[in-house]
């Protein structure tokens, strides 16, 4: 599962990933970190025990989103071209046997490279 | 065994035609043989999806009161072209919005049109006695217009070069993105299903035949610019009545950092006529053959690096060089089937009916490239010959007494071997001695990605680059980075000043 953790102001210099992994024994994946002065957002993914780690990060005042759909489609705009397909990094995109463009959305890492590159302007990431 | 055109269209009407999709040809030939094949089978039809940039569509908005004789019009911002009547105007597929941005143009209003949403309209005038009216605005949907009529000087390419790129850097092109060092190729076209590679001696494909454009019924008109019939590279113009059209079939298109496009949806009935007919509508994606072209080459002859099939290019992979690249699509193979199998299901409810050519489209011909009186200049034409440069195991002490004696501020580094391996600054030696010994050699100080050009590179193209990387010259190298001679932003300004 993949999820948002906002880190206030107050916690953005302490350890908490690496506590939270020791505590609960669950590997955490970081997918994008990004750190300010005042505040810390990260991308991360766990793969099991996700509900523990979420648990943990809320115990301690952090704010978790769940990404069940990190990216979306507008299937009435996507004309299957297959561009996404060639810019995706994780495979998000498959080119099925019958020209199908397949979409594994739970794959994204939020990278955002496929959004403008989509001639049909049908995807896009809430966050 | 011959059939004739009213027999096909008297078994549509009757509901007893054979109607097959193009991809499904090849097998029933080899089932059937030719000639039990032209008999079974009535009418193949054939689609394409992609972005077809030559279009556009002539509206008619009627008379305000008092009349306007409009000399510029915009439609959502977009303007159209009114070099005609009063109120008649063409909007064309690339425009762009009026503004900064590359978001919406041409290609959105006339998806927006078909879609029925309103569309804000300005219009400006000299006025005349006959026309008074100096300015409008108003809202219109496509109800609002006497005749919305789509006439596209170019669609239905036979088939279209694929694309990749040599060059050293990420090219944004209406090909998509293409990425450096060959790493990709893209191509577009639908291969077997393909209208014109399905009718190449072009004999039910000529003026008047009736085709599918984007949901209605059109017309082929006439061969489209750029026709290229001698090279297999066929085109042709078509319309069709935008108010008969429908946005399942047509969809905007906003190509990164190259501007708007339309994707169109397009397919052809073809009549088996004789066993001629079923021959060529038999064709496979490993019969329709294209180029792979180079376009890191930024000139109109960019190089054919080998033949390919579609076959190959749509098997995601293409040997190029003994590399296996990755080939993707920019126009929808799915959308193109889609079309196929619309138009199929369309004749054989019997509301579709076959026409054959008033007039054949040209066989002979070819495209001509652009008469130019004056030749744009050359990267070799401007360059300095005159190079400072520095072997990259020299120290980095002698390399700033270099650039001091000749009053420079950066010059190339090569190699033992001569070839071009980076480019050191003064910046670069300025850090190296605030770092203290760490670096020895310019090879350990210099920028080893250098922005180069070749000699045979137009001045434009260098303008370009060194605008895009923000930087004031750079070396001009050949294909074995020997470095030949420096170009920067003040030998171009000679150009300008002549
Ligand atoms: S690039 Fe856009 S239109 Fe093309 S398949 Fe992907 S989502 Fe669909
Ligand atoms: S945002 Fe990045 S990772 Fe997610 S689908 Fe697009 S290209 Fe793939």
């Amino acid at each position: 599962m993949k999820m948002k953790i906002q880190i206030p102001a107050n916690l953005v210099r302490k350890p908490i990933v690496s506590d939270i992994v020791l505590k609960t024994k669950v590997l955490i994946n970081l997918e994008k970190v990004n750190i300010e002065t005042n505040k810390a957002d990260m991308i991360v993914d766990v793969k099991d025990e996700w509900e523990d780690v979420k648990k943990a990060f809320e115990e301690r005042g952090i704010k978790v989103d769940l990404l069940k759909e990190p990216i979306k489609r507008r299937l009435d705009r996507c004309v299957m071209c297959g561009i996404c397909s060639m810019i995706c990094p994780v495979d998000v995109f498959k080119i099925s046997e019958d020209w199908e463009v397949k979409m594994d959305s739970s794959r994204c890492i939020i990278c955002k490279n496929c959004i403008d590159l989509c001639p049909t302007e049908s995807l896009t990431i809430d966050y | 065994m011959k059939k004739s055109i009213e027999e096909i269209n008297q078994k549509i009407s009757e509901g007893c035609a054979r109607v097959v999709t193009s991809d499904e040809m090849p097998n029933i030939v080899k089932e059937l043989g030719l000639e039990l094949a032209t008999k079974e089978i009535d009418v193949v039809t054939t689609g394409t999806f992609g972005a077809m940039c030559s279009s556009g569509a002539f509206l008619n908005f009627g008379h305000s009161d008092p009349p306007i004789k409009m000399q510029r019009v915009f439609l959502n911002d977009v303007e159209a072209f009114t070099g005609i009547a009063a109120v008649d105007a063409y909007i064309g597929a690339t425009q762009q919005a009026r503004g900064p941005t590359l978001d919406y143009g041409g290609g959105h209003v006339i998806e927006d049109l078909i879609g029925k949403k309103k569309i804000e309209l300005r219009a400006e005038s000299y006025g005349t006695d006959c026309y008074p009216l100096k300015s409008l605005e108003t809202e219109i949907t496509i109800d609002d217009l006497n005749q919305a009529i789509m006439v596209n000087p170019r669609n239905g390419y036979q088939k279209y070069n694929a694309a990749t790129n040599s060059s050293d850097r990420v090219l944004y092109t209406y090909m998509g993105p293409l990425f450096p060092n060959f790493e990709n190729i893209s191509y577009s076209g639908s291969g077997l299903l393909s209208p014109l590679s399905n009718d190449p001696e072009y004999r039910t494909i000529g003026i008047g035949t009736r085709i599918f454009l984007a949901g209605a019924k059109g017309y082929v008109i006439g061969e489209g610019t750029q026709h290229d019939p001698e090279n297999g590279f066929g085109t042709l113009m078509v319309r069709g009545n935008l108010k008969e059209m429908n946005t399942n079939f047509i969809r905007a298109a906003k190509i990164y950092k190259y501007g708007i496009s339309l994707y169109i949806g397009l397919g052809i009935p073809i009549p088996i006529l004789d066993e001629e007919m079923a021959k060529a509508t038999a064709i496979e994606d490993k019969d329709v053959v294209t180029n792979i072209v180079d376009y890191g080459i930024q000139r109109r002859d960019k190089p054919i690096l080998r033949r390919v099939t579609y076959e190959e290019l749509k098997s995601g992979f293409v040997d190029l060089n003994g590399k296996e690249v990755k080939t993707f699509p920019m126009s929808s193979y799915l959308k193109a089937k889609e079309v196929a199998e619309t138009l199929k299901r369309e004749i054989l409810k019997g509301s579709f009916k076959l026409s054959l050519p008033v007039e054949s489209l040209p066989k002979s011909g070819k495209i001509k490239p652009m008469y130019q009186k004056k030749v744009n200049p050359m990267v070799k034409d401007l360059m300095s010959r005159r190079v400072v440069f520095i072997e990259e195991d020299t120290s980095i002490e002698e390399a700033a007494k270099v650039l001091v004696r000749n009053g420079i501020d950066h010059m190339p580094v090569v190699s033992e071997a001569g070839r071009l391996t980076g480019i050191i600054t003064s910046w670069d030696i300025a850090k190296s001695v605030a770092k203290g010994s760490f670096y020895k050699k310019v090879k350990d100080a210099m920028s080893k990605n250098v922005i180069c050009i070749g000699p045979d590179d137009f001045v434009d193209v260098a303008a370009r680059r060194l605008e895009q990387y923000n930087i004031s010259a750079m070396p001009v190298i050949n294909p074995n980075r020997e470095v030949l001679g420096m170009i920067s932003s003040s030998d171009l300004s000679k150009l300008v000043r002549g």
